[in-house]
């Protein structure tokens, strides 16, 4: 037997919206492609003659996703919908297909009290649980995102994965908040025509329509957005989460299928499923931490190196990633225990920033200056607004002194201004807690140098020189 | 004991219940309800069997037989007296109007 070829159309809807589903069945029959079944949002038809009937997309509530073959309850409903002349056509879930041929047929639900209780209730069951983890994650990322009050949301616009994905959170959050207001908008206002004694009222196909064509393009927009994103930043970081996704995509594929293969109970299924989505999880969970200790992701991440002049450590320090170094300011000493430096750049469409740390330090604690370091940071963007928020934010009037320099040593810098910035000591705190900072600001750039180092004319010059501030 | 007591009957609620004063297989409860009510009221299958599913956890019907998927019902004791509050509700809502728009 040959497979059947069937045609594939995608409809999005919500279960407060199975009439414009009914609509749009209707539509497709009378172009001559009559429904064979249907795959969440995908729908698949068979060629046939042009004809008018109407169809019934109806929620059991007995019925479950679990069952591979209808339960015994859904046979029974199933038979008594044919009594009332619908003929059955498939079933995926809770949700039902019928058409029939009548001009006037009853109608399946007869109550909207019942209907409007099965819609609200599958709707909830279907997307509750993804509204509440969204706005839950939503609630972790994007206040930060959105205000950029805090360093650490600056630091992240110049990272375009995590760019990437509150994008992605911002977007699905938009969509599902139209979602939720769509669904009690419907709720509300078929409440208010039930007591009144009204017939409920649908969404439209028109109006479901205008909704799936936003959120089809927004989808394809946002992942246009995040693929150029990271493809032009080269982000593995992006690309994992891509992979990940995908697997996850391609469990819930393979998942489905199997139940659909092997015909097993409700039970069954609801077993094998949590069990698969262990496994899948702690798949996932070794893959993620593998790729980040076999060093896949450090391309972007900090790299820490020690050498010992014991010898103990033999850890080659690479220095490449750290374009100036305290032997280039000629500040390196001679004998030291520890070598530590560390280089972390990330960049976007919006800003880079890279952070270096460089330092050489004495295995004797109790030694005074047991330690010498250099760590700056370049934070280079042309928007302006993100640069005066990066300024607002470093230099917090109410924690620091904050000195303007205006001396021959801030000329030589040759930058729009430069500042120093000493913590104020908290009660039980000493100013020699904390280094002094510099911030040298230019049109689209600004580089934090820490180092309890009044530099010189001369280390300026060299620190222009490898930072190719010139 | 019924989990809620029933304040009236919808109309559907009503003729179904009435169907089932007799032994009747859930499916032939839509035909017959026609039949009582003159096919003023048709009852659509899913909410039929939401229905008889809600009045057999009510205890105003039980399941008197199976064959194959085929169930069949009959009204119980607090389902008559249910039946009968709701006609005699609806007997006193008649003959209040009667009196007052005359014969």
């Amino acid at each position: 037997m040959t497979k059947e070829k069937l045609v594939r159309r995608i409809f999005i809807s919500q279960m407060y919206e199975l009439t414009a589903v009914e609509e749009f069945l209707e539509k497709m029959a009378s172009k001559g492609l009559m429904f064979a079944k249907a795959t969440g949002n995908f729908y698949y038809f068979r060629k046939c003659e042009p004809k008018k009937v109407k169809f019934a997309v109806d929620i059991f509530d007995k019925a479950s996703v679990f069952d591979t073959k209808e339960a015994n309850s859904t046979l029974e409903y199933i038979e008594y919908c044919k009594e009332a002349g619908w003929k059955f056509l498939y079933s995926t879930g809770k949700i039902q297909f019928f058409y029939t041929e009548q001009e006037e047929p009853v109608e399946i639900q007869t109550d909207d009290k019942i209907k409007l209780k099965y819609i609200v209730k599958m709707q909830l069951l279907l997307r509750l649980p993804s509204w509440l983890s969204l706005f839950y994650i939503s609630w972790l990322w994007i206040p930060d995102f959105l205000q950029m009050n805090t360093y650490i949301a600056i630091a992240d616009v110049a990272d375009s994965f995590i760019i990437n994905i509150n994008m992605m959170l911002l977007v699905m959050l938009v969509l599902n908040i139209i979602a939720i207001i769509r669904f009690l908008s419907f709720t509300t206002r078929n409440l208010i025509r039930i007591i009144n004694g009204q017939k409920m009222k649908y969404n439209t196909i028109k109006s479901v329509g205008i909704f799936n064509k936003a959120y089809f393009f927004t989808t394809i927009l946002l992942l246009v957005f995040m693929l150029i994103n990271s493809a032009q930043f080269g982000h593995r970081m992006t690309l994992s989460f891509i992979m990940m996704m995908a697997i996850f995509v391609i469990f819930i594929i393979i998942e489905y299928k199997r139940m659909q293969n092997k015909k097993f109970g409700r039970l069954a299924n609801i077993i094998f499923v949590s069990l698969s989505a262990v496994a899948m999880f702690v798949l996932l969970m070794v893959g993620a931490t593998s790729l980040m200790f076999g060093g896949f992701l450090d391309e972007s991440g900090p790299t820490i190196e020690y050498k010992s002049s014991e010898g103990t450590y033999t850890l080659e320090y690479s220095s490449d990633k750290v374009p100036m170094t305290l032997k280039d300011l000629g500040l390196g000493i001679e004998k030291y225990d520890y070598l530590d430096s560390f280089a972390d750049e990330t960049s976007s469409i919006f800003a880079s920033s890279k952070v270096y740390g460089y330092g050489q330090c004495f295995a004797d604690e109790s030694k005074e200056d047991n330690d010498v370091y250099i760590s700056y940071e370049v934070y280079s963007t042309k928007i302006s607004w993100l640069m005066k928020k990066y300024l607002t934010v470093n230099l917090d009037e109410n924690s620091n002194t904050i000195t303007e320099l205006t001396d021959e040593y801030a000329k030589a810098w040759n930058a729009k201004c430069v500042y120093s910035v000493d913590r104020i000591p908290k009660p039980g705190q000493s100013a020699d807690d904390f280094d002094t900072i510099y911030y040298i600001v230019y049109n689209d750039k600004v580089i934090s140098l820490y180092g309890d180092y009044k530099y010189t004319v001369e280390e300026v010059a060299k620190i222009k020189e490898h930072l190719k501030l010139n | 004991v019924a989990r809620e007591q029933l304040q009236t009957l919808s109309e559907p609620m009503y003729y179904i219940l009435l169907a089932l004063t007799r032994e009747c297989c859930g499916i032939d409860i839509m035909k017959k309800v026609d039949e009582i009510s003159n096919h003023r009221i048709s009852v659509g299958p899913g909410t039929l069997y939401a229905l008889l599913d809600k009045f057999v956890k009510m205890r105003l019907i039980r399941e008197t037989k199976v064959e194959g998927r085929k169930r069949s019902y009959i009204i119980t004791e607090s389902g008559k007296e249910a039946l009968e509050k709701e006609c005699n509700r609806l007997l006193g809502m008649a003959n209040e109007g009667r009196e007052i728009l005359g014969k």
